[in-house]
């Protein structure tokens, strides 16, 4: 399984956390559109501790226990 | 002149005179305003070595042009003063409405001089100013200081020290309408060492600008893409600056315990999210702020402004308390007493781990413990703390005394003896080499390489790399300088960039800068500062952080096995500052920066 982590205004497309099937050969992007989220409301994704900007992200392949936060634009201080 | 009122208000407590100076415009343009010219009016007129809490230390109280105007967010003003926390310059930057309103009472700053023989208030108003008793306000908390000061007065506004600052805790603050902070290195008790309680301005005049027309597109263009960003427009709004809690948990760059860790388990528990669940009654913007980042909170037991990411952290994760209710009330007291979140949330966890290894078996805790999750201790030890009672006068004088009394030094969490802030440097080397090299100590927001190295503003940097780094931190150490320098807040960097404030500073101002020049008058107040605490007697080695972020690998987490690479980054950014091995600026530097 799969945990996808969802944060702040992303959190109304599936409250805090989803656990999501693996198959091979996933990839960030068919998650995010499987669970309908809007790609472009997402800034940055962490998988598996490595984080980066979505285009950057998006079609890296997941693991089978893979770990993925997504977030929206952010900043704070 | 533009943008400036061109008064500046002297006030001498020891002999009680209050006069009113010319601005000196070409002065004011060479350093900006704000934290460039207060640096620049303190260095030649103290000697940084004097004892911080003396009365040959002044305090400056000083606009940007910018403050006052209707530039976006443009009403913040900085405390300039010797920190008696750190022994560095104090350039400490305050929102809500009171630095407008002493634009709007006719005067760019206040120096305040000497030493008052009792409790005193200065009530400025326009062109009457006063220096009045303040026995009567002597003791009270900040709010209730307030209330009274302002009366029913319309159009005023109250600065005020609380029983922090009077007790001359190296921790407090200053607080202006009421919940707003120039929180950090101590200047509340500079403000204190002088018996000066309050400053309470009135006034309605206006800043005059120097073109009008143009201005009012510029702030039109600069307004819709604050709100058209999302991070402007819709994550600080809604959720204030506590957004960052999952985000820098995410990372493992989220300190707890007193840095032990890089991930607090409980991250979601003190969230911003959760914090509009449960807490949130509204925003509280600062004046003129499209973006509202600021909390009004409300738990059974206190309401008020608060709290931000800094200090559910501090509470939080640093003192590994999941309780957000008694963190929004530790925020509450601290608001009060009139003592800065970051660095007492981080003095109770340097002593939660002063205990964990047995170095305060004979402290009396008073029943309340201080071990770490101990949710009672950090709202009962930060009133001891504002109060200077017990075992909270020991603490009241910073994490890095308080180690250093244990015989622990290295526990504390510092730099320069300012409490470090919420992002473990082992996990952002950029903002690792910002702590080390800002000229106030341990802070953030000299250079906040988290937007690059976190939320990828302007754009995204491996946090973990080496490259570039010395460059970027500069480059925002000096833009930050700026922006502090003009008055307006820096959360506004998240949407515009080097040339909006060119735009925006020559609108209001007249001149015709560039981005390139404006980082360069940034650079110029970046090495006065360095060369106050050059010359304040601050050593090289002090550019440094603590040696658990250096020598420990992280132990746990996304960056598990990670330290700061400081001997790494250091010598670049030096070289790029033009400044020697040692951290000394060089005579061709200085010489290129007009200093
Ligand atoms: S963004 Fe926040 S801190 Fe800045 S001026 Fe607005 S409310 Fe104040």
């Amino acid at each position: 399984m799969i945990t996808v982590k969802l944060y702040s205004s992303i959190r109304k497309y599936g409250g805090k956390e989803i656990m999501f099937e693996y198959r091979k050969g996933l990839v960030v992007r068919d998650i995010i559109e499987e669970l309908k989220i809007p790609i472009k409301e997402i800034s940055i994704i962490i998988l598996n501790h490595y984080d980066n900007t979505t285009d950057k992200m998006i079609d890296r392949e997941v693991k089978e226990s893979s770990l993925i936060h997504l977030f929206p634009p952010m900043a704070g201080g | 002149m533009f943008g400036y009122m061109g008064k500046l208000l002297r006030i001498n407590l020891t002999d009680s005179t209050v006069k009113v100076e010319d601005l000196d415009f070409e002065l004011a343009k060479k350093y900006v305003g704000g934290r460039g010219l207060g640096t620049k009016i303190l260095f030649d007129e103290i000697d940084p070595k004097i004892d911080a809490l003396s009365p040959e230390n002044k305090i400056i109280f000083i606009n940007g042009p910018l403050s006052g105007t209707p530039t976006p967010t443009g009403g913040r003003y900085m405390v300039v003063t010797k920190s008696p926390l750190s022994g560095t310059i104090a350039s400490s930057n305050s929102g809500g409405t009171w630095g407008a309103r002493l634009k709007y009472a006719g005067y760019d700053g206040v120096i305040v001089e000497g030493k008052a023989v009792s409790p005193v208030y200065i009530d400025i108003n326009e062109d009457l100013v006063e220096i009045k008793d303040a026995s009567h306000l002597w003791g009270k908390m900040v709010s209730e200081t307030t209330d009274i000061l302002v009366e029913n007065k319309k159009k005023t506004n109250v600065l005020a020290i609380g029983p922090g600052g009077e007790r001359l805790s190296k921790m407090a603050a200053i607080m202006n309408d009421k919940d707003r902070a120039a929180g950090r290195s101590g200047v509340g008790a500079v403000m204190g060492s002088k018996n000066l309680k309050a400053i309470v301005v009135s006034g309605n005049l206006k800043v005059s600008l120097f073109d009008d027309k143009q201005l009012k597109v510029t702030v039109k263009e600069s307004n819709l893409k604050i709100k058209e960003n999302p991070v402007t427009g819709e994550g600080l709004p809604t959720y204030g600056t506590a957004v960052l809690v999952n985000a820098i948990n995410a990372n493992g760059i989220f300190p707890t315990n007193n840095f032990q860790e890089g991930v607090f388990k409980d991250a979601e528990d003190i969230s911003g999210e959760t914090l509009a669940e449960k807490y949130l009654v509204r925003k509280d913007p600062c004046h003129r702020c499209l973006i509202g980042c600021g909390r009004y909170t409300k738990t059974d037991k206190v309401e008020g402004g608060g709290p931000e990411y800094e200090t559910v952290w501090a509470f939080g994760a640093d003192c590994g308390v999941k309780e957000l209710d008694k963190i929004i009330e530790a925020n509450y007291w601290c608001n009060q007493l009139g003592i800065d979140t970051i660095s007492v949330g981080a003095t109770i966890a340097a002593a939660m781990e002063l205990n964990q290894v047995g170095a305060l078996n004979d402290v009396d805790f008073e029943g309340v413990d201080l071990t770490f999750g101990n949710a009672e201790a950090i709202v009962y030890w930060t009133k001891k703390i504002g109060l200077r009672e017990g075992f909270g006068d020991k603490m009241a004088d910073g994490s890095y005394r308080l180690c250093e009394m244990y015989g622990r030094p290295e526990l504390s969490m510092t730099v320069k003896k300012l409490e470090l802030p919420a992002y473990d440097p082992r996990g952002v080397q950029g903002h690792g080499l910002n702590y080390a090299t800002s000229n106030r100590g341990g802070c953030h927001v000299r250079g906040y390489m988290i937007a690059p190295e976190i939320v990828g503003l302007p754009e995204k940097l491996d946090r973990l790399s080496l490259e570039n780094k010395p460059l970027w931190t500069k480059i925002f150490q000096d833009l930050t300088a700026f922006i502090d320098s003009i008055g307006l807040c820096l959360f506004t960097s998240f949407a515009l960039g080097a040339d909006d404030y060119a735009e925006l500073y020559n609108g209001v101002v007249g001149t015709n800068w560039t981005g390139e020049e404006i980082l360069k008058a940034g650079e110029r107040i970046y090495t006065l500062e360095k060369q106050f605490n050059i010359a304040a007697g601050i050593l090289p080695e002090e550019d440094t952080l603590p040696a658990r972020l250096l020598y420990e690998p992280m132990p746990s987490g996304p960056t598990k096995g990670h330290v700061h690479h400081l001997d790494k980054l250091l010598p670049e950014y030096y070289e790029l500052r033009g400044w020697d091995n040692k951290g000394v600026p060089t005579k061709e530097r200085l010489k290129d920066l007009g200093l």
